[in-house]
């Protein structure tokens, strides 16, 4: 049935997911480099206003040095998700919103730390598994509530409060099932080659720390999963579905492989003396203006509270003179009453 | 980027389950929108109910959804700018209703609509949960669209277990007043059916003043459910509480809707099946010879009252009119009226705006199939 790819408009497609947040490899690697470069120009540029000549010490990270560091956090959600025994849509939900952050946002602007306890705390309330955030906070050291809260919104419109992920452990268990109903299927399979089922779930868990879900759909990396489990019953499966010597099967051939290789090389444990030693050097160089309490971020939002004031101030007096010229219903149209021409809201 | 500086908030338009709805208008294009104000938690932060109405709606783009444009936040509140639609469906049977009743040709463009959106509710694996005409807005263009999402749910495997403190007493189907936890898209099918019976006679169908006086105002018309018909719903759902009924005989649906033409009847009773396992599903009702099968009696536009434009008579008549086949009665769970794949794609009314047609295509395929090919942008 699936033969041609026109006849076909699956949900999928229509999904934020498909839409918005698929990039090429080439496409991720522009992205990062181009965040980095901007953050670190307007961390330089801050550091100099201060305190002239301070940048010239500093060595900011690079793309990769916060990829590395992003990662190490993947890993953390699900130490948590152990912890709090929740469901496996949680973790891998959670995963995904710390990725797609990061790319809108950069390391040095904020932590990854504290990013990846909102995504997580925001991931239980868009899958239905709500927990309380003291319940969810007094269970993780040196965390307040507000910690969690602060960000939550930044992290929200990061992601475009397009919360609805699809999951490649979901797809998985789709190809198990189908695996369960194909002619060639043995008549106990479901049992006797669960074990199989395991160890591609594993590796589908191993490419949560790669960036295989911003590139690949959820069921291309199911399949390359359970390939690297079993390549027998990978073929069987991807030979039911499309015809022998398909270029549709080709072509899902080589995607396998390539996501085959992103898993295996991010299964690699994350060397935790490198992390460190970026994490301390991103203390020296992270954007002094979103660091509570220093002096940049005081005088960042001592201007923005100028800001706010003044617009107040011209809505008030754009007010009075509408109600002093007789013009209660308003003519926007033909005067620019009331127009924002602040550079600073959108 | 706050809603202050982009929209300038109008006349309050209601109070919804969890948020004030105010009219809007747009600075800078003057659109007219919904904003939909939503406090926020000052313990838990934004409430689960608002993560989720924007989760949902996030995916759901339809011409019968209500569509979400934006969402912005002032220092305690969310904003979510819906499109705005002037009126909902109680409204328009008040002010456009013989005593609340419309004229078939309308009840049957708002029935169309209201399958339509459930369906791609449905088949997006949402549940909306709250169907009730105060919940279907209706714009200018007589165009329905479900709204309020805040108590919609994404379902899937595994079935979840729900709450059954869901939808409006009135609207709320038998299995669930029975207590059952796991339904699924049949609930939303009973409220529609609800609803359709209000459109053709102007007032709510089942009236009951608490869960068990609603059982028995349903018994009353649809007739108690035979001893094995009630075993056989326990069987399907355990954590339903049979208690003994007092035994109603089915009433003829005609002498309730002496208005309704037998078509219209015969889909009532489809929507309206006591055992969630027999009634219809919104897709087969698509289908069904009320819509195919009648010939639009009344010109569009006879009718109409300044200010205010008919519903739209796009997909009528219906494209598979043409394709009568026999209709097999007395098959209760088997789905009869099975829809073409090409039901949307051949025709598409004239003034159907590009967008709407897209819309249309894109639930018209395939089922989830996710084997694209896909290498990288």
């Amino acid at each position: 049935m699936a033969t041609s790819n026109k006849t076909l408009t699956p949900l999928y497609e229509a999904s934020t997911q498909f839409k918005n947040w698929r990039h090429s490899s080439e496409d991720l690697a522009k992205i990062r480099s181009s965040l980095n470069s901007a953050a670190v120009a307007v961390i330089r540029q801050t550091l100099e206003a201060y305190e002239p000549g301070s940048s010239l010490a500093v060595s900011f990270l690079t793309p990769d040095e916060e990829l590395l560091l992003v990662r190490l956090y993947i890993s953390k959600i699900s130490q948590l998700c152990g912890f709090f025994r929740f469901p496996e849509e949680v973790e891998a939900t959670a995963v995904s919103y710390l990725k797609r952050f990061y790319l809108k946002n950069t390391v040095m602007d904020w932590h990854p730390k504290n990013v990846m306890l909102t995504a997580l705390f925001l991931a239980t309330k868009t899958t239905n598994n709500p927990i309380s955030l003291e319940a969810y906070t007094d269970n993780i050291p040196k965390t307040a509530p507000s910690d969690v809260l602060e960000l939550e919104f930044l992290v929200a419109q990061s992601l475009g409060f397009e919360f609805a992920v699809w999951h490649a452990h979901r797809a998985l268990w789709g190809i198990w099932l189908d695996l369960q109903t194909v002619p060639t299927a043995p008549p106990d399979r479901a049992l006797l080659e669960s074990e199989k089922y395991d160890a591609a779930h594993r590796h589908l868990r191993n490419s949560r720390l790669s960036d295989a879900e911003l590139i690949y759909t959820p069921s291309q990396i199911a399949l390359a999963s359970l390939s690297l489990a079993s390549p027998e019953l990978a073929a069987e499966w991807a030979e039911f579905k499309f015809p022998l010597g398909s270029p549709s099967l080709s072509r899902l051939q080589s995607i396998v492989a390539s996501i085959k290789t992103l898993i295996q090389s991010s299964s690699q444990p994350v060397d935790v003396e490198a992390v460190r030693a970026v994490d301390l050097r991103l203390k020296l160089c992270k954007n002094p203006e979103k660091v509570v309490g220093s002096k940049a971020y005081l005088a960042k939002k001592a201007e923005e509270e100028r800001k706010a004031e003044e617009k107040r101030n011209r809505k008030a007096t754009d007010v009075q003179q509408a109600i002093a010229e007789g013009d209660l219903f308003g003519d926007e149209l033909t005067r620019g009453l009331a127009v924002d021409d602040d550079d600073d809201d959108d | 980027m706050s809603a202050q500086t982009n929209y300038i908030q109008l006349e309050k338009l209601g109070e919804g389950t969890y948020a004030t709805v105010y009219k809007g208008r747009s600075r800078t294009t003057n659109e007219i929108v919904a904003l939909k104000e939503i406090n926020l938690d000052a313990e838990e932060g934004t409430p689960s109910t608002a993560i989720r109405e924007i989760s949902l709606m996030k995916e759901l783009k339809h011409v019968n959804i209500v569509r979400l444009h934006d969402v912005m936040h002032t220092e305690t509140k969310l904003v979510l700018i819906f499109e705005f639609c002037d009126s909902d469906l109680k409204k328009y049977m008040d002010q456009h209703g013989d005593r609340g009743a419309l004229d078939p040709a309308t009840v049957r463009s708002f029935m169309f609509q209201l399958l339509k959106g459930t369906h791609f509710c449905h088949e997006n694996q949402v549940l909306h949960r709250d169907l009730k005409p105060q919940n279907l807005l209706i714009n200018r263009k007589g165009e329905l669209k479900l709204g309020d999402f805040g108590l919609a749910r994404a379902f899937g495997v595994p079935v979840n277990t729900f709450s059954n403190e869901v939808v409006t007493l009135w609207y709320r189907a038998p299995d669930v007043l029975l207590g059952s936890r796991t339904y699924s898209t049949s609930i939303d099918v009973w409220s529609c059916g609800c609803i359709f019976a209000e459109m053709i006679t102007g007032v709510p169908l089942f009236r009951g003043k608490d869960t068990q006086d609603q059982l028995l105002h349903i018994m009353r018309v649809l007739g108690t459910p035979s001893e094995q018909q009630l075993a056989k719903m326990a069987k399907d759902s355990p954590e339903i509480q049979i208690k003994p009924f007092p035994r109603c005989p089915k009433m003829d649906l005609k002498q309730v809707l002496p208005k309704a033409s037998p078509a219209a009847l015969d889909l009532l009773e489809r929507l309206l099946k006591f055992d969630p396992a027999e009634r219809i599903s919104a897709v087969d009702a698509l289908s069904h010879p009320y819509f195919t099968d009648t010939v639009n009696d009344m010109p569009f536009g006879m009718n109409a009252t300044p200010g205010s434009m008919p519903p739209p008579s796009f997909n009528f008549p219906h494209p598979n009119r043409h394709q009568q086949r026999p209709v097999q009665h007395g098959q209760p769970g088997v789905q009869q009226y099975s829809m073409p794949p090409s039901m949307f794609t051949q025709q598409t009314h004239p003034h159907m705006t590009m967008q709407q047609a897209q819309q249309q295509n894109m639930y018209n395929g395939m089922q989830y199939q996710q084997q694209q090919q896909y290498g990288g942008r």
